[in-house]
This record gives structure tokens, sequence and C-alpha cells, in this order.
């Protein structure tokens, strides 16, 4: 019985967990992704947040926001691999800027989700040729110094083509928001 | 405190990390002087993470639709495979791929960790519905509203008009420019200056002239951009702008503080990647006004002879006495035996010895000042030439490379007053210490008398990590007498000029023309025979202080005498724009 009962509580913390991960990524992943320059450090140093928090879900305060504890957990991290890289001489994120962003991006929780809702709308709107070009510097991990090589670009022109498409796209969700709201 | 609104082009590129080290830093002090300002770049993070993802959800949602297929047993080998898929699709496009083994690249799609399985099986499933909901949901016909359409990006790339023309340029290196898309990164005499595209000179200096006449000097490293033929706005750096005809007249500089409306003169404009910036007007007359969010603050008149500093957020105009020495009024004047202008400038001080380390054939280091003194190359120290500036001296810590003066510089003893002056490029962050020039006794080398020293930017250099010290000691010894720290921090890769001054009363440091420490000490040099030396502390086999020096030392002068502070910015002005490649903002600032 006893261990029916263990097992019962941990199957439910685990779709607990779940739940609460996939409502919550996207805001831990974004702090981390701003943080960290480099995509695929950013990609791993998200898994070990992840497994770190599935270790210690009953160390959760369930009264408390999840963003927040994950973000917490993600602050960490974050140190930890910013001492890591300033013993390689490699200029990190300064801490207070770190520790504004974590804050900013708990404050920034709720809204995410109608974000990304409305972003996804927005970038069915655009045009193929700029779809690609995202795809190959956000999905892929192109550089634009890479893209630019592809395209037959300056790497200056394209990044002023992504600066235009993603100030049109952020123009775009906030308009959209304002119409949800 | 608040901090300058930075373009928001920089704001989008810090966010795709492609930002240099010195720009990041003014985004990032943006970032935190208010909470605002990092809910607002939240937002864009958050964007940009969700490109990424719709991209992901895309993968996964074709995913889901072919898992739905499968036979239940398979699930788990399906999972590994289709996982592995993604990858491969990913490994399509020519990307290079960092390190990675392989069995981490196959975990990259599936956050949760692999040991929790069914766990992971969870999450794709609650994802792949979470993702599958809106799908079905949406009506592309009615829930898209047309109006917004509208607003979707225009982005063709549209050509801006030909505002100014580039004259000429000396030793310079262009950064990324031609942002209007026009691809031009190699600009020469005679490139055309688009409105609106933004120029980075790293370093030199470069001329410009507008089509209504003005013309701008720009001084590596800066950034600016034509608004349009009467107006530029400078992000960073020192300019100087001259208006000799009247269609010129009214030629505006904006930087992120002030805003300087040109009446007829020449005027210098510096500003740092903080806001502060400086006017120091030459000729003529010009206008100053702090920018503010209020647009109330108002503005001054200065004349000839006189500037005015404002920082950012500021409303208040710091009057000031112009120092036009500080800038490069022409091309003529950056081009025209520059190198000849600092050494003539050394040698009228008349130190005592000057090794400029053009050639260290024979192993010796020749003394611009005389025949004694010259100094002698040990293990590995080489010349390297660093542009129109000639050659510097290379050391390398492996072998403990140095160069040594083993006559005591006599006139040194008992001098009430003298200097140390170097340019140095250090390159090795890790070693704990890196010793540029040491006076020590010559027996054993045991005790200092004076000298400076770069403590590393590894943990292991203590409190001091990362700092500069100059020390000096009356009586020699390993311990006591002065040691002035700097209180900012030196950089990797980085020219940087330095001054120890030790006059009757106090012992000061200056990095890059300004004073950054000093201490209270009244003794004279050390009356003693010394060894000096320069890229090593200690040489002999036994010594526990060796602290060897990497990277680059050039234009060694040391002299009894103390400079005044004009001679050190004298000298660093002369110098910094043919060295130094980014200055402006040491690590760890």
């Amino acid at each position: 019985m006893i261990n029916e009962s263990k097992q019962h509580e941990s199957t439910t913390d685990v779709e607990a967990f779940t739940q609460l991960w996939l409502s919550n990524h996207h805001t831990v992943a974004a702090f981390i992704r701003v943080s960290i320059r480099n995509l695929h450090d950013a990609e791993d140093l998200l898994q070990d947040v992840a497994r770190e928090a599935s270790r210690n879900f009953d160390r959760f305060d369930r009264s408390r926001p999840f963003s927040a504890w994950l973000i917490g957990i993600a602050r960490y991290r974050l140190i930890d691999y910013f001492n890591h890289q300033q013993r390689k001489n490699i200029v990190v994120m300064n801490s207070d800027t770190l520790e504004a962003l974590a804050e900013a991006h708990i404050r920034s929780t709720e809204q995410a989700d109608s974000r990304l809702g409305a972003l996804r709308d927005c970038m069915r709107h655009l045009p193929e040729r700029q779809r690609h070009l995202l795809r190959d510097r956000y999905y892929t991990g192109l550089s634009t110094v890479e893209i630019a090589n592809r395209t037959g670009k300056t790497s200056s022109s394209i990044n002023q083509v992504f600066y235009r498409i993603r100030k049109a796209l952020a123009r775009c969700v906030e308009d959209r928001l304002g119409v949800a709201q | 405190m608040k901090s300058a609104q930075p373009h928001d082009e920089w704001v989008y590129a810090f966010l795709d990390g492609e930002l240099s080290e010195q720009q990041a830093a003014v985004v990032e002090a943006w970032i935190v002087s208010a909470p605002e300002n990092a809910d607002y770049v939240a937002s864009l993070a958050i964007l940009m993470h969700g490109i990424g993802e719709e991209f992901k959800r895309d993968e996964i949602s074709n995913i889901w639709q072919e898992l739905s297929d499968l036979e239940p047993d398979a699930e788990h080998i399906q999972l590994v495979d289709i996982t592995n898929r993604v990858d491969e699709k990913k490994k399509l496009a020519p990307a290079p791929a960092p390190a990675m083994d392989a069995d981490r690249r196959g975990k990259k799609v599936i956050v949760i960790p692999r040991s929790v399985a069914w766990l992971t099986a969870a999450a794709i499933l609650l994802f792949g519905l979470w993702v599958a909901v809106p799908r079905i949901d949406e009506d592309p016909g009615s829930g898209a509203d047309d109006s917004q359409i509208t607003q979707a990006p225009r982005l063709e790339v549209q050509e801006m008009p030909v505002v100014a023309l580039l004259e000429g340029a000396f030793n310079v290196r262009w950064g990324q420019a031609g942002d209007t898309g026009t691809g031009d990164t190699e600009l020469e005499a005679g490139s055309e200056i688009r409105a609106g595209q933004r120029l980075v000179l790293e370093r030199g200096v470069a001329q410009i002239q507008s089509h209504r006449g003005a013309v701008v000097v720009l001084e590596g490293p800066c950034e600016i951009a034509f608004v349009d033929e009467h107006r530029v706005r400078l992000a960073y750096g020192r300019i100087v702008g001259k208006c000799p005809t009247s269609d010129s007249k009214g030629f505006t500089v904006d930087t992120p503080s002030a805003t300087i409306v040109d009446l007829g003169t020449e005027f210098g404009v510096h500003t740092t990647s903080e806001g502060l910036t400086e006017v120091h007007v030459m000729t003529g007359k010009v206008s100053l006004a702090p920018r503010t969010a209020d647009n109330e603050a108002s503005e001054v008149e200065l004349g000839a002879g006189r500037g005015g500093i404002v920082t950012s957020g500021s409303s208040q105009i710091v009057e000031i006495e112009s120092t036009p020495a500080q800038f490069v009024s022409s091309l003529e004047d950056a081009s025209s035996n520059a190198m000849q202008q600092y050494v003539s400038s050394v040698t009228s001080l008349n130190p005592l010895v000057y090794y400029r380390f053009e050639s260290l054939a024979g192993g010796v280091a020749i003394n611009e000042m005389g025949s004694k003194y010259f100094g002698f190359a040990d293990g590995a120290v080489s010349t390297v030439r660093i542009g129109s500036v000639g050659n510097a001296a290379s050391f390398s810590s492996d072998q403990a490379g140095h160069i040594r003066v083993d006559q005591t510089i006599s006139e040194l003893r008992n001098a009430e007053a003298y200097t140390i002056e170097c340019w140095a490029k250090p390159n090795n962050a890790l070693a704990i210490y890196g010793s540029l020039v040491s006076m020590t006794t010559p027996e054993r080398e045991a005790l200092a008398a004076s000298g400076l020293v770069l403590h590393g930017l590894s943990e292991e250099a203590g409190a001091e990590r990362g700092l500069l010290r100059f020390y000096h000691r009356n009586p020699p010894s390993s311990e006591t007498g002065t040691e002035v720290y700097s209180q900012r921090r030196w950089a990797v890769d980085q020219w940087m000029h330095i001054a120890a001054v030790k006059d009757r009363t106090s012992a000061k440091l200056y990095i890059n023309g300004e004073l950054v420490a000093v201490l209270d000490d009244t003794t004279a040099f050390p009356d003693t025979e010394f060894v000096t030396k320069i890229g090593i502390h200690q040489t002999q086999p036994e010594a526990r202080q060796k602290r060897p020096y990497e990277g680059l030392i050039d234009e060694v002068a040391i002299y009894d005498r103390a400079l005044t502070v004009n001679d050190i910015e004298s000298h660093y002005n002369k110098m910094r724009y043919l060295l130094n490649e980014d200055s402006s903002r040491p690590i760890g600032d």
C-alpha cells in the first residue's frame, strides 16, 4: 500500500512537473538565450536546468510562481557558466544585467504565451524569403556572416535585413497584443 | 542612475550576441538603469526565442503526425530516431557544428532528461498536443486580421541618398559598415556615404565631407552615421566638425546626451559609451543643448576657447576651457609623421633611456638617448611590426623572454622625481603576474627598488586581480614602500599607455592619460645599484618571483623627472589612434 501510494504521488509529481515545465520553459529558455551568446551552450544549459528542476521538484514551494523558481535555478547555472567562461578570458554578461533580466523575465511570464501566439500569427505573414532567413538564423543556428556568405550579401546588409524583420515582427506582435487587450 | 538609450538596432544585436564588447556594455548599462528597459529586452528575448521555437514547432508537429501512426511498443525507438532525425535536418544546412559528441547532439531537441524516459515521452506528447490544438482551431480565413497584414514587414532594402564623401583615411580599420545595405564594408577615399549608413571606425583617422561642405574628421574608435547632409549621429568616440562655408553653417551633431549645432566654426566632440559628451570649440561658436526626456533643457552658446560637458540624462551643462590638443583636426595632422611627432615629444623631455625596439639585432635594444644603458635581450623576445608605429618588442612567458639593462641608470639614484612610461599590450590574462619594468638590486636581484607589474586576471591573482601596480621602495625591499594600484582592470589584447610618476610628495599611476591612482610618498629613488629589466621581474634560475610578462611592449622611456599631466595626455593622444584598436573600455569596468 505504501509503495503504491508513493508511486502514485511520484506519478502525480511528474505530471505536475511536466505541465508546469511546458507552461514556463519558454520564459526560462528566453532568459538563458539572452544571457549566453552560444546557441548550443544555451541549449545545454536549458537542459541542465530542466534536469535539476525535475530532480528537485519536491523542494519547489507550490505557493510560489514556478517560473521564478526555474529562473532562480537558471541564474545559478548561468553564474557557474560565466565563472567558467571568465577563466577562459571570455567576456560575459555583467551580474547586475543578469539580475535585472532575471527579474524582467519573471515579470514577463504571464505574457509569454500571448506573445508567442501573436508571433505565430505575424510569422505567417512573412514572405518565404524572410522565413528562410529567420530559419537559418534561429533554428539552424547559422551566424549572419555564414548567411551572408550563402546569400552573396555583405554581413552588414544581412544584419540590417534581420533588424528590419525583427523590428517589424516586434511591432506586429505589439499591435496584436494591443488589439487583444 | 539613468543610462543612455542605445540604438534599438543594438538591442536586437545584443539579443543575437552580435555586439562588440564595448557595444554590449552600453546596452547592459541601459538595461540595468531602469526596470522597464529590462522588461523591453525580456519581451524581445521571448520573441527571438519564439522565432526559433516556431520552426522547431513545425518540425515537431510533423513528427507528431508520424508518431500517431506508430505501433505503441515501438514508441521509445521511434522517439530516439525522431530526435536524431530532427538533428539530421538541421545538419543539412552547412552550419559549422560546435565540437560536441554524438550523444549530446542526440539529446538536443528534447529538453527533459533522457534518464526519465517516460517523462520525456509525456513531455513530447503534451508538447505535441499544445502545438496541435491551436492549429486545429485556427482558421486562416476568419482568425487573421487583414489590416495587420498590411503592417507585415516591408523588408526590401531601400537605397538611401548619398550625403557625403570619404575624402581620405589614415591607418584605418573599419568595422561593420554600409548599413544601408549597399554592401560597402571596405571604405576608401572617394567612397560615397549614404544617409543612415553606420560607420564604425575601429582605429585610425578618416575625413568626410558632407555635400553641404561640412568636414568631419573621425578618430577611431568611433561610430557615426549621417542622418542627412547636415546632421550626424555620434554614438561614441571623437570627431572634429568644421563648417567653412555658409551652406554648412548649422551642421548638427547628435550624441546620446547632447545636441551640438554649429554656428560657423570648428569644434571637437568626444562622447563616451557611458553617454558623457564633451564639446570643445576651436574657432567661432556652437550651441550645446543636453538631450533630456522632456526636451526642456536649455542650450548654451560656447565661443572659441570654451567647452562644455553634458552627462547622460542630465539637463546641466558644465562649462570648461577648451582643450583642442586632444583632437585630431585634419587628416594631414594625423598622417604627417605622426610617429615622428611622438618620438620628438618624448625625446624633447630628455628621458634617461628610451627603448623603441625598432630592432633587436644582435639581441641589443638601443637606447635612443645615447650610447649607454643599452638593453640586452634574453630568451624569447622578438620584434613585431605594428603598422605605421614601427616595431614593438614581443615577449613570451614560456621562455621568460626579457630585456635586461645591467648598468645602473645612475641619474636615478637619489632622484627626487622620476617617471616610467611605456605602451603595453598584454595577451595572457591567465598569468598571475607580468612584470613590465622592474628595477632590483643586482645581488640575487633580491630587493626591488621600483617597477610596474600587471596582476593577472585569474583567481590566483587574489584581491589585486586584473590591476596594474606601480611600486616604489626606498630603501629597496620586497615588501615595503608604496604600492599604487590602478582602480580599474587592464584589458587583454589592447594597447594601453602607462605612466608611473614619482614626484617629491606622491606616487601616481596613469593609464591612457588618466590618473587612476595616487598615494603619498615623500621618499626619493633609492641610492643603490640596480638592474633594470623589461618583461620580467627576476631572472636568476632559482628566483621565486620571475613574473614573466607575455605580450607586446613599446616605447619604454624612463625619466629623472616627473612628467606633467599634459605631457602624459599629449603622449597618449599622439599615439592612441596609431596603436589602439579598442581601448575605451578595459575589461572589468
